[in-house]
């Protein structure tokens, strides 16, 4: 499947890893030219692209990222606020099917948890969870595509 | 009625100063500890140092009996959060927010922000009237994601002046089409007629497709 990923960080990096073995298309956006470079050098494959969005105004590169065709969408960047508005941009305005959002504040998460938003931590249990939820996890493997 | 400002910068502490003297009662909550000590040497004890998007600060700052919350942060994506939280969690009747980015107007709206002001088209509606030779304007941006309602003046000197609209379908982009024609005061319907210059053309349009539709209608031979 498709999956749109905003943020580039270090659970990007383990989740790429993880989604990339499971047969996943990946396209990573960020506003940080290096760290975006670092992962394209670390895993350089076909099915992982980069996406480099230097202005505050987020619509644009997200479409440019084709949010409009993603099977997933996943805000992982370490801010809380800028992941709850493209996540929510990607659920309500998109319609996108599988949506997840990174909180680190935890009276947020609790407040979006019971607005119906899928919210994850920075840890490994994530990975886990969203490797099951697309359906692409070691356990099923051959399903998807 | 009882207002909170979400966010104390400039356009916070001028709105804050206003509705003062307009006899309500307000209360700012803003993040900067020197900012909070300028605001509260200049308006009193209503302002609240605190983050609006920490719902302690929030009820700190009296959340609970607000009748209007205005969420003026700076940032887009934060101003979210405080207007969801005071309509979700705190049941504040009317939320207001300004915005910098135009395309997250929808998102703002779906999510049952009352009043969305949009600072940068609020600028260039202002420099557009003292400029001359903006042809392109932005009137509405629609919920449909990508899409708005756009207006094209028309030049005199034009390469579509004389032509029907018609003639014109197969140039103009797909997923464009002109709704109506304003014409010295008139509203008319587009497809027979023949452009003249000085028409205004009103189009419902996507983001990629502006500049050719802006080319096509501006284009001199």
């Amino acid at each position: 499947m498709d999956a749109l990923i905003f943020g580039c960080t270090r659970l990007t990096d383990a989740l790429t890893a993880a989604l990339l073995e499971d047969g996943h298309r990946l396209t990573v956006l960020d506003r940080d030219a290096d760290r975006l470079a670092r992962l394209h050098q670390e895993r350089a494959e076909l099915s992982l692209s980069i996406l480099h969005a230097p202005e505050p105004l987020m619509q644009d590169y997200l479409n440019q990222g084709g949010i409009g065709q993603a099977g997933a969408f996943l805000a992982l960047s370490g801010d809380d606020h800028a992941n709850l508005l493209v996540s929510q941009i990607a659920r309500h305005i998109y319609n996108i099917p599988q949506v997840f959002c990174r909180l680190s504040d935890p009276q947020l998460r609790d407040f979006y948890r019971g607005l119906g938003l899928e919210i994850i931590g920075p840890d490994a249990d994530s990975i886990a969870l969203i490797r099951q939820r697309l359906h692409g996890g070691p356990a099923e493997e051959g399903r998807q595509e | 009625m009882f207002i909170i400002i979400a966010g104390c910068s400039e356009t916070g502490y001028q709105l804050a100063r206003l509705l003062l003297v307009s006899g309500h009662e307000i209360a700012v909550i803003e993040q900067s500890q020197s900012r909070c000590q300028l605001l509260r040497e200049e308006l009193g004890s209503v302002a609240v140092h605190g983050d609006a998007t920490n719902p302690e600060d929030l009820k700190r700052a009296g959340v609970a009996r607000a009748d209007t919350v205005v969420a003026l942060t700076g940032r887009d994506e934060t101003n979210l959060v405080v207007c969801q939280l005071a309509r979700q969690l705190f049941a504040v009747a009317r939320i207001a927010a300004v915005i910098k980015d135009a395309k997250n107007q929808p998102i703002f709206r779906l999510l049952g922000v009352d009043l969305i002001v949009n600072s940068a088209d609020l600028i260039l509606d202002s420099l557009e009237q003292g400029i001359a030779e903006v042809n392109l304007r932005r009137r509405l941006t629609l919920r449909i994601p990508n899409t708005s309602i756009v207006s094209i003046a028309v030049p005199e000197d034009a390469a579509v002046v004389g032509k029907r609209l018609e003639e014109l379908q197969r140039e103009i982009p797909p997923r464009s089409f002109i709704a109506l024609v304003i014409r010295k005061d008139r509203v008319l319907k587009p497809a027979a007629l023949a452009l003249a210059g000085g028409d205004e053309l009103f189009a419902v349009t996507i983001t990629e497709e502006e500049q050719a539709l802006y080319d096509l209608f501006t284009g001199v031979v």
